[in-house]
């Protein structure tokens, strides 16, 4: 690095792990049936490689970004929890990075507006050193992991590829035809996005769907989304197969 | 060692600028706090506990360290000047190690 002559920063993910972790029950145990806190439920997709990153610090964020976008991962950063929650309405990635210490609306105070054990995103949030009792608090607020801020950020894409791998393989296992469980996974869908499928089925466009329930063009999106999301579905006709092989009665 | 991208050498290179600021910022608090210390000491640990993230996520382990180390101090019960300084210069000195100054 030109603009330093001391001390290298250097990265061994290692020696800074901690030992104390607090996964008490994977996401997909807790899913919930309805929405929570004027949220609606996203879940994370299966094969998403998106990171929401959320710390209002610079240079923080710019570090975590490029060290995911360099081992892969699709980034998008927050410089507070506003400017998140306004995008987590309609948008799921695979992980969300959370800091802790923020002014104005703290990380605890954007779990706590996200209602997170909803979200069904896993969240893992930065905090001080030693701050367990914060990190307790995160956990009970529906945090996945917590992680001391002061990680190296190669330690920290470590430790969120290792909370994929936890969340992934607690998921339930696609059946022989390459898809998700349909009933269950249908019993997650609201009334509205019922309606909503039933016109997907019946091949409605957004703008017929919108007129047919008497609602905006993107609520209708909004609803579509999440049937996709909840399905575990990657496209309508993903979502036919799925209601088909479920037997579901419109 | 990971060989740093041309990306985080300048986010390196804005983490100097602003902690070599932030060791300034410090050393003038400890010189002038005696005009309202309460607030004095929250600035130092405002920038402590800025400066121990940053720093961390960085690699830059002792830095981080001691940057740990004054925000812990400034959480405890007041225990006068002299162990404050000796904290601060502490820090003083990680920076100049880690930035070569």
């Amino acid at each position: 690095v030109t603009c330093s002559h001391g001390e290298k920063p250097a990265y061994h993910p290692e020696e800074e792990m901690m030992t104390l972790r607090l996964i008490e029950s994977a996401p997909a145990e807790r899913l919930p049936q309805t929405e929570a806190h004027g949220f609606p439920i996203l879940h994370a997709h299966e094969h998403s490689d998106e990171i929401f990153i959320v710390d209002d610090d610079p240079v923080v964020r710019g570090a975590l970004a490029t060290r995911f976008t360099e081992s892969g991962f699709r980034v998008k950063s927050f410089k507070d929890g506003d400017s998140f929650l306004a995008l987590a309405r309609t948008e799921a990635p695979a992980c969300l990075i959370l800091d802790i210490y923020m002014p104005g609306r703290s990380g605890l105070d954007v779990l706590d507006a996200l209602g997170a054990e909803e979200y069904g995103v896993p969240v893992v949030v930065l905090t001080g050193r030693g701050d367990i009792q914060t990190a307790i608090k995160a956990i009970r607020l529906g945090a996945f992991d917590f992680i001391e801020k002061r990680w190296p950020a190669e330690a920290i894409v470590a430790r969120v590829r290792q909370d994929l791998r936890i969340v992934a393989s607690s998921r339930p296992k696609p059946d022989e035809a390459g898809l998700p469980p349909a009933d269950e996974n249908i019993g997650l869908l609201t009334p509205r996005e019922r309606d909503v499928l039933k016109q997907i089925l019946a091949a409605a466009s957004t703008k017929e769907t919108a007129i047919t329930l008497g609602i905006s063009p993107r609520t209708v999106e909004v609803h579509r989304a999440h049937i996709l999301a909840k399905l575990g579905a990657r496209s309508v006709a993903d979502v036919a197969r799925i209601v088909r092989r479920a037997k579901w009665k419109m | 060692m990971s060989a740093l991208s041309p990306a985080l050498q300048d986010l390196v290179c804005q983490l100097r600028a602003r902690t070599l600021e932030d060791r300034k910022r410090l050393l003038h608090l400890l010189e002038t706090m005696d005009g309202d210390r309460d607030e004095a000491l929250s600035q130092m640990g405002r920038i402590a506990h800025r400066l121990a993230g940053s720093a961390g996520t960085f690699g830059f382990a002792r830095l981080s360290d001691c940057a740990a180390a004054l925000e812990d101090f400034l959480s405890q019960e007041w225990r006068g000047p002299a162990p404050l300084r000796a904290q601060v210069q502490q820090l003083a000195i990680a920076i100049d190690g880690a930035f070569g100054v």
